[in-house]
């Protein structure tokens, strides 16, 4: 499923465009993720998600 | 709080015990999950009752509900309840919408004419259910409050539309390619908006919450949970409110009418007729009603029934019983 409707990643307006009209910024994806209730990879994107964290703090930090 | 204060008329001044009940904020992890209420970013693919599925699964709980289907190809809020709270999202069955809509003519048009047309598409709009429709198909009022159009590119018009609950959108595009002459179709659509729940932080995806559990059972960590579930209370922030003494609580939760004496406080905007939740000092949702006068008529009464009762929501015996 390829959806032409964006969503601007720093404003949060909706827009067809590839760059947001209205502040100029990155636009992506409207919907969530799919979701499978099996949940294969639960395990490996918490793991992911804590590193990105770590790295925010680090980043914070310095 | 000034502003809040402003809305609200004052008819008695109370305390509440801290012995009985419990603030909606400070519930205990399990008792927050028994009466929460989600703010879902519905993916597309499942049907709502689908998802309604998969969160009893991620949470192993008995009961959800949701308010307001969304069909399978349509993303966006979707508020769930959990166990107690599943009957909340009732109250949001008849709250109002939004959507952002990507509407597809079936030919190239004259903008100017797209412009007007979805101008005259405002206000009362009459609309027959859809075919497959579980509902009677009869022709239908419904209210559309705001059309925006976002942008027009050839044939793809992006617009936003806020709209009384039970607007069918697909129907509502077919329709304006009909008065244009040249046809139309709902191409994409998301929902933004179910009365109070919207797209702000609380908006929750089921990885999200399938991670927040994960991290409440296997780490002990509930912060995360207590992000993606909201007290049930949240469900009536579109409503009316009337907050009550203890003391007239527990009658409530059995069923009985709300009667003058019960009442401290109200909001000023209150008609007959319309439906108001009722809460306790503490915050806590007691049960929804209907008021039977005015915001001023409560406020000056001293006897009688002001609120009959609807739909409960509070247990009995949270409060102690202190009627015959
Ligand atoms: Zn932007």
């Amino acid at each position: 499923m390829k959806l032409k409707t964006r969503k601007c990643k720093s404003c949060g307006e909706y827009t067809l465009q590839d760059v947001c009209p209205h502040c100029g910024g990155d636009v992506g994806v409207i919907y969530p993720a799919k979701y499978s209730p099996e949940d294969k990879y639960g395990k490996y994107r918490r793991m992911l998600k804590k590193q990105m964290l770590k790295k925010q703090d680090a980043g914070v930090d310095a | 709080m000034e502003q809040v204060k402003e809305n609200f008329l004052i008819k008695a001044e109370s305390e509440t015990n801290p012995e009985f009940g419990c603030y909606p904020d400070s519930r205990p992890i399990e008792e927050h999950l028994r009466k929460g209420i989600i703010n879902l970013d519905k993916p597309s693919g499942p049907t709502s009752h689908e998802v309604d599925s998969w969160v009893r699964r991620i949470l192993n709980c008995e009961k959800t509900g949701h308010g307001g289907t969304l069909d399978p190809r349509v993303t966006g809020v979707l508020p769930i309840g959990i166990d107690h709270a599943t009957r909340v999202t009732q109250l949001l069955l008849v709250a109002g919408k939004e959507y952002v809509c990507l509407m597809r003519l079936h030919q190239e048009v004259d903008e100017e004419k797209v412009r007007n047309i979805l101008q005259e598409f405002q206000g009362k709009i009459f609309q027959t259910p859809p075919l497959k429709s579980a509902v009677k198909r009869e022709l239908r009022v419904r209210n559309i409050y705001n059309v925006n159009i976002l942008e027009i590119d050839g044939k793809d018009v992006l617009f936003r539309i806020e709209c009384e609950a039970g607007t069918y959108i697909r129907k509502y595009c077919h329709d304006i390619g009909e008065a244009l002459g040249i046809g139309a179709h709902m191409a994409e659509l998301r929902r933004t908006k179910a009365g109070p729940f919207k797209e702000d932080e609380t908006l929750t995806t089921l990885h999200d919450l399938t991670d927040a559990y994960h991290e409440w059972k296997e780490e002990g960590d509930e912060s995360l949970l207590r992000k993606c579930v909201l007290p049930m209370e949240r469900a009536v922030e579109h409503l009316l409110k009337i907050t009550i003494r203890d003391s007239a609580v527990d009658a409530l939760c059995h069923g009985a009418d709300l009667a003058s004496g019960g009442i401290l406080r109200l909001d000023k905007n209150i008609k007959k007729g319309e439906t108001v939740a009722i809460l306790t000092l503490k915050g806590e949702l007691v049960a929804s009603g209907e008021a039977l006068e005015n915001a001023d008529e409560i406020h000056k009464s001293s006897k009688g029934i002001m609120v009959t009762t609807k739909k409960v929501f509070m247990e009995p015996g949270t409060y102690p019983k202190m009627w015959k």
